[in-house]
């Protein structure tokens, strides 16, 4: 009995009844639909939606320029990671550029990016810089790691560049860099959606929230989000999953 | 075999402020085993290292190695400290890496069975190095330094991590392989016993910057006095282990 309370699932699902009392508890003294919904309403908004074909489309239009921002993230993050990574000066020249991303609130990048991209690429532009320094830093942290004495080693016995490449920096910056990939994925369905409420592009789960608002559909902004958390949390989950597996089977086919 | 393999020439070396080396000279003769005895943290490794061509960090380093007379660095073996092995290639692969360079696959495998057979790990071919033991992981170590066709062998205390019975057991591979495959071996410890047991020379080193305070050409294997020769001769730091016969 104490072992089946103390499982990871048994504490979630605890951990999720105790926030929605919470929730249902706060909605009865709040006593106002407009301001704080109760769950049932939200659970029943988030049904209607789901019925509603044009809500896939704009989940789909999502997770397009998740996916694209994701891929552009990871091509840079590591190209200039592995520019960080052999050079002590390109680490520092890119230091200051990541450390002001870094410190920019995402919606000043929005705004500025209102300027310069059309209101469906605004997202993704957003999302990219947002997620370049997570890739970029981990793929860097890999390289910093690499073991010294391996390289000696290699050294010594004449080891090919690729040699080297494939069997001592390679294993040291794959844990790092799929590390930062898993969190730079999470990030991505945040900042786009942020992205999209204020850019209102054409098709985006942010367009139906910033519409909800206007309305004021607090329900529905509310199933919004909660469709944005399981998806964020359901996709980086899974990716996390292959990520694993494919490690796992990486180390099988090496041996 | 004879004459000399290898010559260190007027080697100053100074790192982190402190002067480890100072127009210091060691030749090593051909198909002998040389071994420098000097205290812990004196620079031993830090000499290997320039043999080997491994870059000396923070170190201000002047001076010469010739090879049979060059400068040109031919094939070099290393037997580490650490079995230093790559830890997602299993131990077949750990041995070929080296051998795929200099000769075809089909030969380089051939070449890393035997050796592995030689110390005794054919069964582990295919075992990565974290499911083996400390003592089998640097005979696999072993393996790779004589599989690698080299004339240079060059150890830094590689049976310093291990048990007693395990390095006995080590030091009876290592002499059988360099009875069979003939190297020039420099050797650095700082156990005496160790020394006294695989050596054809030794070189007493001490002081900073380190300097030869004896140099013994013919080592008798089961001379007890002559280790505490050696022992007495450095002012601390030098280990005497049980003995190695």
């Amino acid at each position: 009995m104490k072992d089946s309370i103390s499982s990871k699932p048994a504490a979630y699902c605890l951990s999720a009844g105790f926030l929605f009392a919470v929730w249902e508890a706060a909605a009865r003294a709040v006593n106002s639909p407009l301001i704080l919904p109760f769950p049932g309403e939200v659970f029943r908004a988030f049904l209607l939606m789901c019925r509603e074909a044009a809500f896939w489309q704009h989940v789909g239009a999502t997770f397009v320029r998740c996916i694209v921002s994701f891929a552009f993230s990871v091509v840079l993050g590591t190209i200039v990671g592995i520019l960080c990574g052999v050079s002590p000066f390109l680490k520092n020249f890119f230091s200051l550029p990541v450390e002001i991303i870094r410190a920019t609130p995402v919606v000043s990048f929005i705004l500025l990016a209102l300027f310069w991209f059309t209101s469906s690429q605004v997202p993704v532009f957003v999302s990219v810089l947002m997620t370049l320094p997570v890739v970029t830093t981990a793929t860097a942290q890999g390289f910093a790691k690499k073991d010294k004495n391996l390289e000696a080693m290699a050294r010594v016995y004449s080891f090919t560049k690729l040699q080297t490449f494939r069997w001592i920096t390679l294993p040291s910056v794959m844990p790092f860099f799929l590390s930062g990939a898993v969190s730079a994925f999470g990030l991505t369905w945040k900042v786009v959606a942020a992205g999209e409420v204020l850019s209102l592009p054409a098709k985006g789960v942010g367009t139906v929230m910033q519409t909800a608002q206007v309305h004021l559909e607090t329900a529905d902004v509310a199933a919004v989000t909660f469709v944005i958390v399981a998806l964020s949390f359901g996709l980086e989950k899974l990716f996390a999953f292959i990520v694993g597996k494919s490690t796992k089977r990486a180390g099988g086919e090496n041996a | 075999m004879s004459g000399t393999a290898l010559a260190i020439d007027g080697l100053s070396l100074v790192r982190g402020g402190k002067e480890l080396y100072r127009d210091f000279h060691l030749e090593a003769e051909a198909g002998k085993v040389t071994c420098v005895i000097a205290p812990s943290g004196s620079g031993k490794t830090t000499l290997l290292d320039c043999v080997a061509g491994i870059p000396v960090e923070h170190a201000e380093v002047r001076g010469n190695v010739f090879f049979e007379g060059k400068t040109e660095r031919p094939a070099v073996s290393f037997l580490f400290q650490e079995p230093r092995l790559i830890p997602s290639a299993d131990i077949l692969q750990n041995v070929m890496f080296p051998l795929v360079n200099v000769m075809n696959r089909e030969r380089a495998e051939q070449r890393a069975r035997l050796f592995l057979d030689r110390v005794q790990l054919s069964e582990k071919c295919t075992a990565l190095p974290d499911e083996l033991s400390g003592g089998e992981k640097q005979r696999a170590s072993m393996a790779r330094s004589f599989a690698y066709p080299s004339k240079l062998l060059l150890m830094d205390e590689p049976f310093q991590s291990q048990d007693l019975r395990i390095k006995l057991r080590l030091i009876e591979t290592l002499r059988q392989l360099l009875a069979s495959e003939k190297r020039t071996v420099l050797f650095v410890t700082h156990d005496v016993q160790e020394a006294v047991a695989l050596s054809d020379r030794i070189v007493v080193m001490d002081g900073s910057p380190l300097r030869v305070v004896l140099d013994e050409n013919h080592v008798e294997k089961e001379d007890e006095l002559f280790v505490k020769r050696i022992s007495s001769l450095v002012s601390g730091g030098l280990r005497v282990s049980g003995s190695l016969h």
